[in-house]
């Protein structure tokens, strides 16, 4: 049997620990340019010719002995006594004497040991670069370098980890680290272009001076977003329609060549009707991440981060929340496990408490359906109320932090301290990378999770069935005595659209929408809706594919295609499923809702019992639908049909 | 009255199919957990 080598990666926070972790194993740690962003360790796999690596990537910490959650984790494995054991310290040129404190205790542990310095060419945008090989002599390890984030998936770690050696314990004794560091510095570190440099950094401090500035800053923050949004909606239109066009071709073509029955409708309406659903929005999920990456990458990000953290700490929240906080933009979940890298108690539960609030990632697909819905080619204002969305969410997020931080939580946060990046040109390459894992993620999703509950929910809408009613059947009386044969059809039609309904509403997903529907009705939804939000609990983006699985079994619509098919369905009183007001108060009621099991079950497990989880799932359900309906009721008043 | 069309074998075809897909979903959503040490909903996904 092979032997398994244990490999584990420590560094100082935000150094390239992750990415590192993802190029060593087959990717699945999560890498954002601001720092904190591993929680936890987090362990890999990779079979080599002769070995097997378990890969360990720790927690970024400056030094073991911080009294704070990240160190006490990296302390509680590295006394792990464990054969075969071989350390990588993944060190950032940017800041080199920073990460010397770490190093030095790390040599202590007297493990064999290896270098990886990342950010070497941010380090040449600052005016020096960093001597590998004189590095490598004077820490007495083997050192590789990797210029940008994404040369670490080229580096030759294989040869890395083989050539590892225990270092000398560093400083030696009678010399402080601080000296040592200097002297070290002084010896790899060699100037580079210093004119360009000087250049370059008086640019950055006067585009700081614009970024962060408290009022303008925020003000450039919007801008950059409602810009951002409309793109998505205007570059992701055409590629929806594409992809929409063409599942309501392929159930076209299905149904055209099968027999009606239960396997045909499963097909039509479940399969391809409940995917199609979801996948119609891969172009606006890809378009965006790729935007945002590029926005990232060009520093900023981590601006933004400074201008929030000034908003953020008035309402209780800490510095330090501001990461989980912006993580809970993709998902609420690593959001939540950030929140672990708040030392206080209290301000990691409040940050917790809000975090679901942040819209996430599945809640895009349904935001893009209600404001497709409100505002018909008109990308621009689509954009806005996107962005609205967004913004809801952060005010109802830092509004219960306050009230909760004033309540039950009481007592001040602590400021944040962040490095600012040189500002760069974005890498292409890296965003599109970035969109294609996002769209992969999204992809699988809808291959596996929601094709199996739209498999699940068209059964649940289709029995038990139930014979023909008696409209029904006079109906279709009256057309068999029609001599003129455009009366007759037409009298069937109806009488197949009312078979469908009855059918529908007889089914257990019908009888379940009907009895959640008095409470639901109010925000907006009828019992169609009413099933589509309750499926959702699972993943918040199936609401659209159940709402399409649901429309597609109760009525026998003519335009296969699935948004125009959500827009053209019926209520059971004959009016729009989806008119302005009931779309309007149903997006707010989805942009608070905590519509999502898997968090509360997380909120459960890092808050240690039920009380928290139950407040948030309370509070947020209570958020939203008092919300969701005072928008439902404004915009009736307001001469809207609801 | 409502009932269950249970001379139609489709009927069954897709009542089994139904039932498999319940049984991959918790299945699914059971080992994705164990799975994934940094978490997230399956929904959405950590970037």
């Amino acid at each position: 049997m092979a032997t398994t080598l244990h490999v584990t990666l420590a560094g100082n926070p935000n150094v390239g620990k992750s990415t590192l972790f993802n190029s060593m194993v087959s990717g699945k740690s999560r890498i954002s340019n601001h720092p904190g962003i591993t929680a936890e360790s987090v362990d890999g796999f990779r079979d080599r010719d002769k070995d097997r690596l378990l890969v360990t990537d720790l927690p970024g910490t400056y030094s073991l002995h911080l009294d704070l959650p990240e160190a006490k984790l990296c302390r509680q494995h590295l006394d792990q006594d464990v054969e075969f054991a071989m350390l990588i310290i993944v060190i950032d040129a940017m800041g080199l004497r920073r990460n010397f404190q770490l190093f030095s205790e790390l040599t202590q542990l007297e493990i064999p040991m290896a270098a990886v310095v990342t950010k070497s060419h941010e380090a040449q945008l600052r005016g020096y670069q960093i001597d590998l090989e004189l590095l490598e002599e004077q820490l007495g390890i083997p050192v590789i370098g990797a210029a940008e984030r994404s040369d670490v998936r080229s580096l030759e770690i294989d040869d890395l980890i083989d050539g590892a050696r225990i270092p000398a314990q560093i400083p030696a004794q009678g010399q402080s680290i601080e000296q040592w560091g200097t002297d070290l510095l002084a010896k790899v570190s060699k100037p580079v272009h210093p004119e360009q440099a000087r250049r370059r950094r008086l640019r950055d401090d006067r585009l700081d001076r614009l970024l962060i500035h408290p009022i303008l800053g925020l003000t450039l923050f919007l801008v950059a977003m409602t810009l951002l949004f409309g793109s998505v909606f205007w570059i992701a239109q055409y590629p929806m329609e594409w992809i929409d066009a063409l599942f309501g071709k392929l159930g076209v073509w299905i149904s055209s060549r099968m027999d009606e029955g239960a396997l045909r409708g499963l097909l039509v309406d479940g399969v391809i009707g409940g995917v199609s659903g979801t996948l119609v929005f891969l172009p606006q999920i890809v378009t965006l991440f790729f935007l945002v990456s590029l926005l990232e990458e060009t520093g900023y990000m981590a601006r933004a981060a400074f201008v929030a953290d000034r908003w953020l700490r008035p309402f209780g929240l800490p510095g330090q929340a501001f990461v989980p906080l912006l993580s809970s933009h993709a998902c609420a979940i690593p959001g939540i496990l950030c929140s672990r890298l708040i030392p206080d108690r209290r301000d990691r539960l409040a940050t917790i408490l809000v975090a679901p609030f942040l819209s996430c990632s599945a809640r895009l697909p349904v935001y893009i359906l209600l404001v497709g819905i409100l505002f018909p080619d008109r990308p621009i204002a689509a954009g806005a109320a996107f962005i609205g969305c967004y913004l809801l969410g952060a005010v109802a997020a830092v509004g219960t932090a306050g009230l909760v931080r004033r309540t039950l939580l009481p007592g001040r946060s602590l400021p944040m301290v962040l490095e600012l990046p040189p500002y760069r040109i974005p890498s292409v390459k890296e965003a599109l990378r970035i969109a294609f894992d996002r769209g992969m993620s999204f992809l699988t999703n809808a291959g596996t999770v929601i094709l199996l509950i739209c498999i699940a929910l068209w059964w649940l809408s289709n029995y038990p069935s139930t014979p023909a009613g008696a409209e029904v059947t006079a109906l279709r009386e009256s057309a068999a005595m029609q001599s003129d044969p455009i009366e007759a059809n037409s009298l069937l039609e109806r009488a197949r659209s009312l078979e469908l309904r009855e059918s529908a509403q007889a089914s257990y997903a019908g009888r379940l929408g009907r009895w959640v529907e008095p409470v639901l009705a109010p925000v907006g939804a009828d019992w169609q809706l009413s099933v589509a939000v309750l499926a959702s609990f699972a993943a918040r983006e199936v609401f659209v594919s159940s709402l399409n699985v649901m429309v597609g079994v109760g009525q026998d619509l003519e335009d296969p295609t699935s948004m125009a098919r959500i827009r053209g369905s019926k209520r059971d009183d004959g009016s729009a499923l989806l008119p302005p007001a009931s779309a309007a108060g149903l997006l707010v009621f989805y942009v608070l809702a905590m519509q999502c099991l898997p968090t509360l079950a997380v909120t459960r497990k890092e808050t240690g019992g039920l009380r928290w989880a139950l407040l948030q799932l309370t509070w947020m359900t209570a958020v939203a639908w008092i919300l969701g309906t005072a928008t439902r009721s404004v915009m009736m008043a307001m001469g809207f049909s609801g | 009255m409502s009932d269950f069309p249970i001379e139609d074998p489709q009927f069954w075809i897709v009542t089994l199919l139904s039932i498999s897909a319940v049984i991959l979903l918790l299945w699914s959503r059971n080992s994705s957990k164990k799975r994934d040490q940094g978490g997230s909903c399956g929904g959405c996904k950590p970037k």
